[in-house]
């Protein structure tokens, strides 16, 4: 069943420079199944490479993922199409429109050796 | 020390019967260097992927880089992609395309450099970084 999800981000603050960063974009996106709406996993710190989140879909798909980790400085990668592409540190997030035919994987950094919590989402686009 | 504060919402009925509610806000200590608000034109296929102006490069990298990019094409036909290519590798590759209107938000690793290539038109994009301390 398609359905449609909005993506409003929000960046704020007087940041850097002396002009505060006032920056508010919206976007209504069109989504289909495959679907995952609200899931987490955990990175293995003992595990070997990097594991796959999804598989390599056909379609181009919108992903979320937040590291959800407390009281340490455990990482988490991703890797999309193999090449390494974020470091998402404890409390971090990130969006985006991921191309169609890739597949993300994950890990959690190599140090500390700790495992990483993470909840995620990701949604086919039509 | 700086600050920014990053604040994402989620929401819709989505694909399935639970509706979709995620609101998070994230308070990120950053620094130089940064590019708070910049804008550039994308070029067609047919051109040379672009480096985001002043976006460290794959040598020069040794932070995490928080990087904001929105497809800005007027009017809103075109898509660009968005490639990274790390220093272990070498070789670029796509990695996310940006619809007309659409935005991504991303702690890009350090070491991973950052590239920007239109589809069939040249389009245009609106982007900021910040280094993450």
């Amino acid at each position: 069943m398609a359905g449609t999800i909005t993506a409003t981000l929000t960046l704020a603050g007087q940041g850097v420079t002396s002009d505060p960063i006032a920056i508010a974009p919206t976007t209504t996106l069109d989504i289909n199944e495959p679907c995952v709406e609200s899931g987490s996993l955990i990175a293995d710190h003992s595990a070997t490479g990097m594991v796959a989140l999804t598989t390599a879909a056909t379609l181009p798909m919108y992903l979320y993922i937040k590291n959800t980790g407390v009281g340490g400085a455990g990482g988490l990668v991703i890797d999309i199409d193999g090449t390494t592409v974020a470091t998402i540190m404890q409390g971090a997030w990130m969006w985006i429109p991921v191309a169609d035919g890739l597949l993300v994987e994950y890990d959690s950094q190599p140090a500390p050796p700790i495992d990483v919590p993470f909840e995620y989402a990701f949604w086919a686009s039509v | 020390m700086a600050t920014i504060n990053t604040r994402v919402i989620l929401s819709g009925q989505g694909v399935t019967t639970d509706t979709l509610s995620v609101d998070l806000t994230t308070i990120m200590t950053v620094e130089s260097p940064t590019v708070q608000s910049g804008a550039l034109a994308v070029p067609a296929v047919a051109g040379p992927a672009i480096v985001i102006p002043g976006f460290p490069g794959t040598a020069d990298q040794d932070k995490t880089q928080v990087l904001y990019l929105k497809n800005t094409d007027v009017p809103a036909t075109e898509s660009f992609n968005v490639l990274a290519e790390h220093a272990t590798a070498a070789t670029q590759s796509i990695f996310c395309t940006l619809g007309p209107g659409e935005w991504m938000c991303l702690p890009v690793s350090s070491l991973t450099e950052i590239a920007l290539l239109g589809t069939a038109n040249a389009t245009t994009c609106e982007y900021g970084f910040w280094a993450l301390t």
